[in-house]
């Protein structure tokens, strides 16, 4: 008989309902990125709360182990990621809104990205302010007028 | 005895088993990916893209590396049936392929690659075709052919996805043999493997949307789980 069959006949071989150690150390690990990706669906305007709680979800599912059940930690970190992310895409929506409806959001945003254009280049973005046909803010419904 | 569990079974399984092993499975993974890159970006830099000698050499540098390629997956296969049968998996064994059973398994991924070729040739003969005569007739065509080979691809993966597994289970089988048993052990069973790939999808999401970290956790999973499967159908 060969190598691997031999192994499957012993008793080493977990049985499907065999009793493990839960994945605490992945639950923890799931509760503190889901935290984080709530603390940073507001104050980062990047990728960070995605990553985080996707990752956080990840850990709170691998954690079941043997269990049909998260742990308390998991469904903590799951309810958390879940809740960042969700936040995170109201942030990012609610920022193209307003962008392109409010004038003053307009004009706020257009500095930002002249600043960062500068930044850089090294050089202005070509317009005329606020005469110029070809106004950055013609690519925004609504206009800057 | 076959014993037939269901996917939600096998990933319970998966999941308790590699609670405590990530770490090692990681290493492994991460030894492999990190080898086959090196190969990979030293080749690539290694030819010059914009000559027809260079796309040779780069074409053939390719088709070596997948070969390469299905040697640590064998290894990788032996780790994680270490970690199922309760051995001490070791990081040496995704090289264990280049020193037992690498001319059969690269005799059975030539076998494969020739296969997906047969499945592939119509479709990208029908895109030149397209090309050519731009017929929005011949657009149907490659976009059915395309189908087809997608099916065809899925088909054989399905069906030859044991032959890793079977290699280290039956080590005196000869090539014609493995691919034989592969495709018996697989015969109602293809679409059970189908169903349970088709439920990695959201896992996949999860990596997409951590910009890849997750998946140095969920390879080893889908690949533990993968290593029950064989485990519950031969």
């Amino acid at each position: 008989m060969d190598f691997y069959q031999n192994s499957r006949n012993n008793d080493s071989v977990q049985p499907f309902d065999a009793v493990a150690k839960p994945g605490n150390a992945l639950a923890s690990a799931s509760m503190i990125l889901g935290i984080v990706s709530i603390g940073s669906a507001f104050l980062i305007p990047v990728l960070l709360p995605f990553v985080c709680g996707a990752l956080a979800i990840t850990f709170a599912l691998l954690s079941k182990g043997y269990d049909n059940r998260l742990s308390g930690r998991a469904v903590a970190g799951l309810a958390t990621a879940i809740a960042g992310i969700v936040l995170h895409l109201i942030t990012i929506i609610t920022t193209i809104f307003l962008i392109t409806t409010l004038p003053a959001y307009q004009e706020q945003f257009q500095r930002i990205y002249d600043q960062l254009y500068e930044e850089t280049y090294g050089d202005d973005f070509h317009y005329d302010h606020p005469q110029s046909t070809h106004d950055f803010s013609d690519f925004l419904p609504g206009g800057l007028n | 005895m076959q014993t037939t569990y269901t996917s939600k079974q096998l990933k319970s399984q998966a999941k308790g088993q590699l609670i405590g092993h990530y770490t090692g499975a990681i290493g492994a993974e991460v030894t492999a990916f990190s080898l086959i890159f090196c190969l990979s970006l030293f080749s690539s830099s290694m030819t010059d893209p914009y000559s027809l000698l260079g796309l040779i050499f780069r074409l053939a540098i390719t088709f070596i590396i997948s070969l390469l390629q299905s040697i640590f997956l064998f290894g990788l296969t032996k780790y994680y049936l270490n970690t199922v049968t309760a051995k001490t998996p070791k990081l040496v064994d995704i090289l264990s392929g280049f020193s037992s059973h690498a001319d059969r398994i690269i005799l059975a991924k030539l076998f494969l690659m020739l296969l997906e070729a047969v499945c592939l040739i119509p479709f990208i003969a029908s895109v030149f075709v397209y090309l050519h005569f731009r017929n929005p007739l011949l657009f149907v065509l490659a976009c059915f052919l395309f189908v087809c080979a997608i099916i065809g691809l899925a088909f054989i993966g399905l069906t030859y996805s044991q032959i890793y597994y079977l290699f280290l289970d039956f080590p005196q089988a000869g090539v014609k043999q493995i691919l034989r048993m592969s495709r018996e052990m697989m015969k109602g069973n293809k679409a059970r493997l189908l169903y349970i790939e088709i439920s990695f999808i959201p896992y996949d999401i999860l990596g997409l949307l951590s910009l890849g970290i997750a998946y140095l956790w969920i390879t080893p999973f889908k690949r533990m789980v993968r290593t029950h499967f064989y485990l519950s159908s031969i």
